[in-house]
């Protein structure tokens, strides 16, 4: 496969081996506290930044976006095809893998990067999001979040202390603190509120329970809903912690939220963040939106969709996604995207994946291995336009593709507080 | 004067060459060499990756690149099925369907039945001229018409002659029918290839012999098969009909009678060894070219190889885990080891532990059947190598029997 490296050109300094690296007691941060990691913003347009993110594992490039590993591992690929199609981090669910294997069993191993054989950087979540989304009868409480367990029904409890023991377990470069999560659907102003402050409250115990400050960092997650003044009172009180964050993250989107909401949450985000931090907008995937944030000025975005869907044969490209599936894909000797260099578009056609997919395993493996290509090509493309000061055309081409009818209004919008005009 | 190029470019291509290297003394096992026009190369025997729809169940191609010693490919052309003919609909060769790299080409070998899934003649009413098949797409009827259609289209380096394999206990007449068909449909096949356009002309016809309990009978159809080896198409033969659940001495008693009849210098193909000590018993028989369904078959339930497949053989055994691993149990919760230790595969090379893909399985994870499968289609093919090897130093007869011996013992 092979992509061309922009990351050989742009080295900062050599990089330490890997084993060196490990034994570092820390990486100086900016302000010369002690974390495990350093952020060097290469260039800037706009708000916009293309950075280099160095991390105990590996010197990611941002603006990045980070395949979902569930379980330790993404959608059949092995880690030798990840590293082959770019991917500079790859994110692990906490719920899940203290669930199974279980956080004891993976430390054992030696960690989570050991257990899977992930040599680049990762990322685990605080499983607090899981539980919710996931469990219908978790209940939040001061002390944390409470459920019931799925394997043995017993009630258990999830509180910022075990969220860090088990991370800290797993072992990533990159753990999230337990944050209140509020459904989107919930109407009340006063429960946002409420999941507002206990949110700093939460980070401050993550915080002093957190074992390996020198190797892992720990993001805390602004909340506040879609509401302008919570959003500025999580924003102060955890930037009143600032010596103590690597990065910090923007929670509480992707929740079906209406678009407009979206872009301004993360605009007011983006603009009253630390220049020198990391800034990482949670469960974002869809090309459009990455694009829109990567001009207010984030960093880096997860999500499943890319590998999920590929799964159901939803592949995607330049115009939005194609269904392989649909019974106009038979006879169709095209490429899934004629302009994209995957290994997959060099070999297979429309036709032969449309008898994959569903119904062979290695139909979703060869469509998952386009989508993130497509992915990692697409945060490339966003990177090389802004080292190249060439943003805003490159933006302008996209949304071009994306909306030929013309972009939605408040894709408009939001590039204009971004400082371009479609 | 100068060849037009188009003109150079078809008659540079030719059937595929088999030559015989050595012979056992003690038994039919042999080492050969087949060789094709693109540059397919194989050393002979050797077991063929299953596939489905041209692709194996989980390795995608570059992944299949990086097991050494993989040789080639079973296509099974009912996977092949339109809506309404046995036709590859994206056009062009199989080669290009599934993605082949024109620089390290595997051999593509292609038949109707399908060696993972029994699927011929489930369904009795297809008529007398044509032989019903499961697809995907519904039962379909196939005549030879349709399938040497399919052949020309696909141009796969070795096809079989359409074969009336029948599953289960028939009446004799059913039986003798099901050899007369697969007879005619020989006839016809080296008719075709006989006066074919070109289109087949770089196809390797491997003539089938239905194999049944009636001994006689394998001789005859063996004889008269036997009578075609002088013409140009045919470069090898078929066993067919085995591998259908009939019993072991059955199973030998028709390969060795039949392999006995078949000139020396065609290459021979069986489907359907079930385990490694089949497949052993198989080459005994003199067989060259042979299915590896029993690496789908592991995989697919979450086993890995670990019988010894080196030439010390009988030295690596000592894990006291018996023949293969089953990594759904629980007792590789904890086991950091690679799934054999000192094996070349991806995933033993990379340390991916007993320990990673039981929680890989556990969860549903699809990386757990690429693992496996890496290791299981390399354990299979270093064990043809060691077969190989023993067949060319003399002494495969007693590496066959300290390996049946070891094999049952475990
Ligand atoms: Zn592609
Ligand atoms: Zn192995």
């Amino acid at each position: 496969m092979g992509v061309a490296g922009e990351d050989e050109q742009k080295m900062v300094g050599p990089s330490p081996s890997k084993k060196m690296r490990r034994a570092d007691p820390g990486l100086r941060g900016a302000n010369g506290k002690a974390c495990a990691l350093e952020f060097n913003i290469l260039a800037r347009q706009g708000r916009a930044r293309a950075s280099v993110l160095r991390l105990p594992h590996y010197d990611c490039r941002t603006p990045m976006f980070m395949p979902v590993g569930t379980n330790g591992s993404v959608k059949g690929l092995t880690p030798q095809q990840l590293r082959e199609l770019d991917c500079h981090l790859v994110l692990g669910n906490t719920y899940h893998l203290e669930n199974r294997p279980g956080a004891d069993i993976v430390q054992e191993f030696g960690g989570l990067h050991e257990f899977s054989k992930w040599d680049r950087a990762m990322l685990t979540d605080s499983g607090g999001f899981q539980m919710v989304s996931l469990l219908h009868l978790a209940d939040i409480t001061e002390e944390g979040v409470s459920f019931q367990s799925p394997t043995n029904g017993q009630s258990m409890m999830l509180t910022p202390e075990h969220s860090m023991r088990i991370q800290n377990k797993l072992g990533a470069d990159i753990m999230m603190a337990l944050d209140d999560v509020v459904s989107s659907v919930n109407p009340s102003r006063e429960r946002f509120e409420e999941a507002t402050y206990r949110t700093t409250r939460w980070f401050d115990r993550c915080l002093s329970a957190h074992e390996r400050p020198g190797d892992q960092n720990l993001f805390p997650i602004v909340q506040g809903g879609l509401d302008r003044e919570l959003r500025a009172i999580s924003l102060r009180q955890l930037m009143e912690r600032d010596d103590r964050i690597p990065g910090y993250a923007i929670g509480g989107l992707a929740g079906g939220e209406d678009k407009e909401s979206f872009w301004n949450v993360v605009d007011w985000c983006t603009a009253a963040l630390p220049e020198d931090k990391p800034r990482y907008v949670m469960g974002i995937g869809y090309p459009v939106d990455i694009v829109v944030c990567s001009a207010l000025g984030a960093d880096m975005y997860d999500c499943v969709y890319p590998t999920r869907t590929a799964r159901f044969g939803t592949a995607l490209v330049p115009s939005g996604t194609i269904r392989l599936p649909q019974a106009v894909m038979e006879g169709d000797d095209r490429p899934i995207d004629e302009t994209c260099g995957c290994p997959v578009c060099k070999k297979y056609t429309r036709s032969m994946l449309h008898r994959l997919v569903g119904t062979d395993s290695h139909g979703a493996i060869l469509v998952s291995i386009h989508n993130v290509y497509y992915m990692q090509r697409l945060m490339r493309e966003i990177r090389e336009a802004i080292v190249q000061q060439k943003f805003p055309e490159y933006v302008r081409r996209f949304m071009a593709q994306q909306y030929p009818e013309g972009a939605p209004g408040w894709v408009v919008n939001a590039l204009k507080a971004a400082e371009i005009d479609l | 004067m100068a060849v037009p190029a188009e003109k150079a470019v078809i008659s540079s291509r030719r059937r595929p060459q088999f030559s015989l290297c050595k012979e056992d003394s003690k038994s039919g096992a042999r080492t050969g060499c087949i060789t094709t026009w693109r540059g397919a190369t194989a050393e002979t025997p050797f077991g063929l990756v299953v596939t489905r729809k041209g692709l194996p169940s989980y390795l995608t191609l570059d992944n299949l690149g990086k097991v050494n010693g993989v040789q080639g490919m079973h296509v099974c052309a009912s996977h092949f099925f339109g809506r309404d003919a046995l036709y590859p609909r994206e056009g062009g060769s199989l080669s290009e369907i599934i993605g082949q790299e024109d620089a390290s080409p595997l051999l593509v070998l292609c038949g109707l039945r399908d060696p993972a899934c029994y699927n011929l003649n489930l369904y009795p009413a297809a008529g007398r001229e044509k032989i019903s098949v499961d697809t995907e797409v519904g039962v379909k009827a196939v005549s030879q018409q349709d399938y040497i259609d399919f052949v020309r289209q696909a141009q796969p380096d070795l096809c079989l002659s359409l074969s009336d394999d029948v599953v289960g206990s028939h009446s004799k007449r059913r039986r003798e029918r099901a050899q007369q068909r697969t007879a005619a449909w020989l006839r016809d096949s080296v008719k075709c290839f006989g006066e074919s356009d070109g289109a087949l002309g770089s196809v390797g016809l491997i003539a089938s012999v239905l194999a049944t309990e009636d001994g006689e009978e394998n001789l005859r159809q063996a004889r008269s098969a036997e009578a075609l080896a002088s013409d140009p198409s045919v470069v090898g033969y078929a066993v067919m009909g085995l591998g259908l659940g009939e019993s072991e001495e059955c199973r030998k008693g028709a390969l060795q009678s039949i392999c006995g009849e078949l000139p020396r210098e065609k290459l021979r193909y069986t489907s359907g060894p079930n385990t490694p000590l089949e497949l052993i018993e198989a080459i005994e028989c003199g067989v060259d070219v042979l299915d590896a369904t029993f690496v789908n078959e592991l995989t697919a339930c979450g086993m890995a190889m670990a019988f010894p497949a080196d030439a010390e053989g009988p030295a690596v055994s000592g894990t006291g885990r018996g023949l293969n691993l089953n990594l759904w149990s629980e007792e590789f919760t904890h086991d950091q080891g690679v799934l054999v230790p000192g094996c070349g595969c991806y995933t033993c090379q990379n340390g991916f532990s007993r320990g990673y893909i039981h929680h890989l399985l556990q969860c549903r994870e699809l990386l757990a059947e690429v693992l496996l499968e890496f290791h299981n289609t390399h354990h299979m093919c270093r064990f043809m190598g060691t077969i190989r090897a023993k067949i060319d130093e003399g002494v495969f007869s007693e590496y066959a029997k300290s390996f049946r011996k070891l094999y049952i013992h475990q």
